[in-house]
């Protein structure tokens, strides 16, 4: 076979592109367990940004439906009724939800059914979604008219202890 | 005469020396796949389990019997009729796995108004009136009469109101892979959380399950008759769970001085 040198920078290339764009298995799920995280914590911050008003309320029994995927606000036609948050609880609220240290980022989840305690009701320009609340799982989860079935759970372990103090006081 | 004789003693020994052959590991193994949170990991920790007991069954030449209850199939019914079904004979190996949600109870299902008495986990699978407990499978599944059996659960032990790693070195490690699975009689039972801890999950696995199946890939460099304890041991060790504030958060898996006996 004739030497021709043109398909040596052509073979360095292809190997070059295929060493930049593979990515091992491990860096793959890694990347994953980001953007899951990321698209829950995007969403809670346009959720609460949008919120012109945030009511709190309590699900007495605990809800056990809560776990269940697929969940629209339509699923929850008989809410208990919601108290408005004074202003220095809605800032408290949006301030600590929307901030990324206060949750476990990069994909972590509990082996742990959702069941939900309370809740907070958020309305605003683009419509009703709710925060549910799991003092049992320490968890949140992110309730919109959205069917894609997707699951949002952010896990608030970070600052569990305080949001647990907040919560009880609101709901004295 | 006599070398008909000597063949036929011949041919006995050679049977008796390979004893594994006429043997099974059966494994059940159970994965909440189709969660939303937690379900990659589960599959993932399905996996890693279905790797580890075809090398285990490749090593000992025991016969592999592999149950996968994951996806739509993922119903207590079904687990609990795996369970029910299963027939071991004595120097069989059973190995049950279970990966997804677990919790405790608030009080025991069979005595309403009492704590829980079991401080294992429950399976949170539907229906909910047959959810099983850990350790109620673990005396159900040594009642088959088995030589050996391994319950496990990479699961959460809160009360509520209801990587793997290649194979890398042989030789010695599959020596000790062998003696684990032949050379043992009793039972083990694992979950990964003592009560009112959570276990976690990254979608590439349970943190308890790759870090368990790194022990059992690669077990130390001890006499075989304290192989298993050695496991079990770096099994029990507290794991520090990535939290980004200043409270630790700790997984601390619940393992009982297991009931064993070496054979050699």
């Amino acid at each position: 076979m004739k030497y021709t040198p043109v398909f040596v920078p052509v073979i360095l290339a292809i190997l070059l592109t295929v060493i930049t764009l593979y990515r091992p298995p491990i860096f793959q799920q890694t990347a994953n367990a980001v953007n899951g995280s990321s698209k829950y914590l995007q969403s809670v911050q346009a959720a609460l940004s949008d919120a012109k008003k945030i009511g709190i309320f309590r699900f007495v029994p605990p809800c056990q439906k809560c776990h269940d995927s697929n969940l629209t606000v339509q699923d929850f036609p008989d809410l208990p009724s919601a108290i408005p948050l004074n202003a220095a609880d809605a800032s408290f609220f949006v301030t600590t939800l929307s901030d990324p240290a206060s949750y476990m980022l990069g994909g972590l989840q509990k082996a742990m059914p959702f069941i939900a305690d309370y809740g907070l009701l958020l309305e605003g320009a683009g419509g009703r979604r709710l925060l549910l609340i799991s003092t049992y799982s320490q968890s949140v989860k992110l309730v919109t008219a959205d069917k894609s079935g997707e699951v949002l759970i952010g896990n608030i372990d970070p600052i569990f202890p305080e949001f647990k103090e907040r919560l009880g006081r609101i709901s004295r | 005469m006599f070398g008909k004789l000597a063949a036929f003693l011949l041919v006995c020994a050679l049977c008796s020396s390979s004893p594994a052959y006429s043997q099974t590991l059966h494994v059940i193994s159970v994965a909440d796949s189709n969660d939303g949170p937690i379900g990659a990991g589960t599959a993932a920790n399905s996996k890693a389990l279905q790797s580890y007991a075809s090398l285990v069954a490749t090593l000992t030449k025991l016969s592999l019997n592999f149950t996968q209850i994951s996806g739509d199939k993922f119903t207590c019914t079904e687990i609990l009729k795996s369970v029910a079904e299963l027939q071991a004979k004595p120097n069989d190996v059973i190995m049950f796995y279970y990966s997804g949600h677990g919790f405790a109870p608030e009080s025991d299902p069979s005595r309403p108004g009492t704590a829980a008495a079991s401080l294992f986990p429950w399976f949170y699978c539907n229906p909910a009136a047959s959810r099983p407990n850990l350790e109620a499978i673990s005396k159900e599944l040594k009642a088959k009469g088995a030589r050996l059996v391994i319950t496990v659960a990479d699961t959460c032990n809160v009360i509520l109101p209801v990587t793997e790693t290649p194979l890398a070195a042989k030789g010695v490690i599959e020596e000790r892979i062998r003696a684990m699975f032949l050379n043992y009689k009793g039972s083990i039972l694992i979950t990964s959380s003592k009560r009112e801890q959570a276990s976690w999950y990254y979608p590439s696995g349970g943190i308890f399950t790759a870090k368990f199946f790194q022990l059992l890939r690669d077990p130390p460099d001890i006499d075989h008759s304290k192989l298993w304890d050695a496991i079990l041991e770096k099994a029990r060790e507290k794991i520090m769970v990535s939290s980004p504030g200043q409270r630790p958060i700790i997984q601390e898996p619940e393992i009982p001085v297991p009931e064993l006996v070496f054979v050699r």
